[in-house]
């Protein structure tokens, strides 16, 4: 679905070439739930960036469904994130004098009609049992609740791949729990996800878990579909693979 | 932009009152004292009147001085001001000293006025006992100023001459005495008038007005100023206030730190507060600066107008006092405004790292209730609404500069138009003016055959085409002491004009409408009688019908009928006004030819458009620097409160980038906001001129003894400053959010 060749994206600081992601090769399959996890610096979030067109690699290529990515516009980027991806952001980052409602709504606004839009935007407040608090403003709800509203806001343009940026960062153990059986849920239903996440119980909810060192993708560890019993189960392995690699 | 802001309040303000004090000074100190009479008259030159009335005035109780010279009474060529004929206009040449033989000096404000210059030749006309006329040459080689007969009372009245000259033209002529009396300031001078019961041909007891009209045009240009500094200080003050909120939200993390690290609240106040106070103490001294620079040309272009040549002058305590008064207000205001940062928690502050966009829960609709409007104008008007506050300083910046601007469009609207133009001032209505008085007539044939020939050249040359003709009689009266005039006309309703403000047209030969101006002086109102005397002590009963607008002589003016005036002794004028008004330069020309250069019809559409061209120019020239104010203002506003709402939504941008807007999606979003606040803006201000601009006009005017103003309401006038502000903001708004290009959305989601 999302493939990215010898990837590489620096950024040049006081004159000196700051190299974060160096020749990553990678595939986003669809369906997937994909974690990547690294120590921080190491690129995690850049790399998600760079994959969800919110910023252009410095070489290396990029593609979507077969289609390069590479030369897109500006304009056209925009219009992949309006149509293709929603993204979930550690902050959460709800604009604070919109509703979470009008929150969810206005990104709808680029694909539809406004009633359309404001009838989706409700659907996900009953789906993600957000009901009652739409005309709160985000300061007015709990940060679990303000997460489930972004990751509504994601939704509202049915985007075909969901990234999520250490979702459960900032959110109490409960919280983050519900954010994750959220994403869970959804990719049960077919939605692909790539996360970036510290988190072990998070990244025992993927299929795939990319490990990020200084640049570059240093291991890979494909687990079986998530399985809410096997919980424990998954977290081991997880931990066993990620001290392998000196995490 | 906030250190120009102010530089210009700075400026405006002290040029304010630098032109008031400069004007008020000049005529205290220059002319009050020495040279202005507090009552004049012209007489006839006999000596047994003459010297019985010098007597009578130096034995007059408080009278302190009495100057008497001759005059005489001439004709000026139809080469001057722009080459209209005057008529029979009468001016007068005095003897100078100082002239050499064939020299003589103009009024300072012709000059100005560009009516004459330095170098010019003209020829004077004046006439021996025998009626026979005699021509001189003579060549304008410098200006001369007086407070009464150099100023608005009677600029074009005067031509000094040499000595030889004036002795050759008064061996001939009959010549005419001018008194100017100088009395103590507890003389009741209308009594005095009254006393001396002498209406001559010309007299006036003007000092107070004099002063009056001579401080008319700066005190309106600084009135003008001052409401241009106040408007732009409430924009300084609403900007500042951004400012420094702005600068609070860019430093909450450094306040927060400073807090944590033991500042205390006022010390974390002042590292906010130091720069906003100097840059506006800067900005106040470097307006002053320039105030300097600049009062000289804009003391020449307040005050020549007025006859006034101006002078350096400069009141250092004004500067003084205005930059402190600056530097106070702004100071209270960025103080006021700063104290938030007592609200900063310095652990919250920390944590977050930056602070929480303001905006009013209150003032914050539903995209659901606004969802009748187009998607991208309900969220604007949703942003502009919860943040109204930011938005505030743009929309009255629109709201001020579309009412003035619609206010002024509306005045040059009716000065455009000549005949709107010519019953605005009163100026008289027609396009050629025959004088028909016998007297003066006489000196050049009958004035029956004038009329005839005027009718034989339309009829013979130019195909008839004259539309309206209509007499006016002009009499000099004496109204309860004030020297006044009645106007008579002989066809009021068919001509429309002087038209009544209240009341009606005379209809009556005993009725009379007077302008406000007199009723103020007498106190008189409508359906009272009043007496009437001319100089010549024919007297009449008049009972007034109405209240007329009249700005000439001074707006002491009364209108009868053409019949209720004939019963005094004065001068008579047919107008004549043409189909087409183009055809009045080439029967003027017929009639120039016909009377050999002697003034036989007067060019009144000519003489009138010059002057209304003046006042046409003048409109414009403060409209077009209202509108580089407006400009300046709109674009330092929209640019500021653009950058600052940049600044403050960052996050929210890169979210909405997040979400699938472009980045031209994006400014259009900010632009629209801006948009839509101008326009509404200037919707306000456009229904604010409809409803006021007429009343305002009138009151400014008023100062003028114009009452009847009712300004220019067309689609132009009225829609040409909202396109112009509204489209100036918005593009503006759109360069302005240029800098969302370059904003990747990772960095602006972290903050950067």
């Amino acid at each position: 679905m999302i493939k990215a060749k010898k990837l590489c994206k620096s950024y040049a600081n006081d004159g000196v070439q700051n190299h974060v992601l160096r020749n990553i090769d990678m595939e986003i399959k669809e369906g997937e739930f994909t974690v990547v996890m690294g120590p921080s610096g190491s690129g995690k979030s850049t790399l998600l960036y760079c994959l969800s067109v919110m910023d252009k690699a410095t070489s290396g290529s990029l593609y979507y469904g077969g289609k390069s990515l590479d030369k897109l516009s500006d304009s056209e980027m925009a219009q992949m994130r309006r149509r293709e991806f929603g993204f979930v952001f550690q902050q959460i980052h709800l604009v604070m004098d919109l509703t979470l409602f009008e929150n969810i709504a206005v990104p709808g606004y680029l694909t539809m009609k406004a009633k359309a839009s404001h009838k989706r935007a409700n659907d996900l407040l009953t789906q993600l049992g957000l009901d009652g608090l739409g005309k709160r403003l985000p300061t007015q709800v709990s940060g679990g609740q303000a997460q489930r509203a972004a990751v509504a806001r994601a939704l509202v343009n049915s985007p075909k791949v969901l990234f999520a940026d250490e979702p459960t960062g900032s959110l109490n153990s409960q919280a983050g729990k519900d954010i994750l059986d959220l994403l869970t849920s959804l990719n049960q239903e077919g939605q692909t996800v790539v996360m970036v996440t510290h988190d072990i119980k998070a990244a025992s909810r993927a299929h795939r878990l990319l490990y990020l060192k200084d640049g570059v993708i240093g291991d890979e560890m494909i687990l079986p579909r998530y399985d809410a019993a096997q919980t424990v189960g998954r977290e081991a392995q997880v931990i066993s693979w990620l001290t392998s690699l000196g995490w | 932009m906030l250190f120009l802001m102010v530089a210009a309040v700075a400026l405006f303000a002290i040029t304010a009152a630098n032109v008031l004090l400069a004007g008020e000074h000049i005529w205290s100190e220059e002319y009050k004292e020495k040279d202005c009479p507090d009552y004049m008259v012209i007489v006839e030159d006999e000596d047994i009147i003459q010297n019985d009335y010098i007597s009578f005035f130096k034995n007059y109780p408080g009278v302190t001085r009495v100057e008497s010279r001759p005059v005489v009474v001439i004709i000026p060529d139809s080469n001057i001001w722009g080459g209209s004929t005057r008529g029979l206009m009468f001016l007068y040449v005095y003897a100078d000293t100082t002239l050499k033989q064939g020299e003589a000096l103009i009024p300072y404000a012709d000059l100005a006025q560009g009516k004459l210059k330095i170098g010019d030749t003209m020829e004077i006309l004046f006439w021996n006992q025998e009626n026979e006329h005699r021509k001189l040459k003579l060549s304008l080689v410098g200006t001369f100023v007086d407070p009464v007969v150099g100023g608005p009372m009677f600029h074009e009245g005067y031509f000094p001459v040499s000595q030889a000259d004036f002795d050759n033209i008064r061996s001939e002529s009959e010549a005419l005495t001018e008194i100017r009396v100088y009395t103590r300031p507890d003389v009741d001078l209308l009594q005095l008038q009254s006393d001396f019961g002498h209406n001559g041909i010309f007299n006036y007891a003007e000092r107070e007005e004099s002063r009056e009209l001579i401080l008319l045009v700066p005190r309106i240009s600084s009135y003008v100023l001052v409401a241009i500094a106040v408007l732009l200080m409430l924009a300084v003050l609403l900007a500042l206030r951004h400012a420094v909120i702005s600068s609070i939200e860019t430093d909450y993390k450094t306040i927060g730190v400073l807090k944590g690290l033991g500042f205390k609240n006022n010390q974390a106040l002042s590292f906010v507060l130091l720069h906003y106070t100097l840059l506006t103490f800067m900005g106040a001294v470097t307006g002053a600066g320039l105030s300097v620079l600049i009062q000289q040309p804009a003391l020449s272009l307040f005050l020549s107008f007025a006859g006034l040549p101006p002078k350096p002058l400069l009141f250092p305590e004004i500067i003084a006092g205005i930059v402190l008064l600056l530097c106070v207000m702004t100071g209270i205001s960025s103080w006021l405004t700063a104290r938030r940062v007592y609200r900063i928690s310095p652990a919250q502050a920390i944590a977050q790292g930056q602070a929480m966009v303001h905006f009013s829960r209150r003032f914050n609709p539903s995209l659901q209730v606004l969802s009748f409007l187009p998607r991208g104008v309900a969220l604007a008007v949703k942003k502009i609404a919860s943040q109204a506050g930011q938005y505030l300083v743009v929309f009255m910046v629109n709201v001020i500069f579309c009412y003035l601007l619609v206010t002024l469009t509306g005045f040059y609207g009716i000065m455009n138009e000549y005949r709107s133009a010519a019953h605005l001032f009163g100026c008289p209505e027609g396009d050629i003016g025959i004088d028909v008085d016998s007297d003066e007539s006489a000196l050049f044939g009958d004035a029956n055959q004038w009329v005839g020939e005027i009718d034989t050249i339309l009829a013979e040359r130019y195909q008839p085409k004259v539309k309206k003709q209509y007499d006016r009689k002009r009499v000099c009266i004496n109204f309860h002491g004030l020297h006044s005039h009645i106007l008579g006309f002989s066809a009021f309703e068919d001509i429309g004009y002087p038209n009544p403000v209240a009341g009606r047209f005379p209809k009556y030969d005993n009725e009379v409408m007077i302008t406000p101006q007199l009723q103020k002086l007498c106190g008189r109102k409508i359906g009272d009688t009043i007496i009437l005397e001319s100089g010549n002590g024919e007297n009449g009963k008049f009972t007034i019908t109405g209240i007329t607008s009249y700005s000439l002589y001074n707006g002491r003016i009364m209108v009868t009928t053409f019949n209720g005036a004939d019963s005094f002794d004065g001068e008579t004028m047919r107008v004549v006004i043409l189909e087409e008004g183009d055809d009045t330069y080439n029967v003027i020309a017929q009639f120039n030819d016909k009377f050999k250069g002697l003034a036989a019809a007067e060019n009144l559409r000519e003489e009138n458009e010059s002057w209304t061209n003046g006042v046409r120019l003048g409109i414009l020239g403060v409209a077009v620097f209202i509108l580089v104010i407006a400009i300046l203002l709109i674009t330092l506003t929209t640019v500021l409160i653009t950058r600052i709402a940049i600044y403050r939504e960052r996050v929210d941008m890169g979210i909405l980038k997040t979400s699938g807007y472009s980045t031209n999606q994006v400014r259009r979003q900010f632009t629209l906001r801006f948009l839509l606040v101008s326009a509404v803006g200037c919707s306000l201000g456009l229904i604010l001129s409809l409803a006021l601009a007429d009343e305002m006009m009138r009151a400014i005017l008023g100062l003028a003894h114009v009452y009847n103003y009712v300004g220019d309401k067309s689609l132009l006038t009225l829609l040409g400053p909202f396109v112009v502000l509204c489209a100036l903001t918005t593009a503006l708004a759109w360069l302005s959010t240029r800098s969302i290009r370059k904003m990747g959305v990772e960095r602006i989601l972290k903050g950067c």
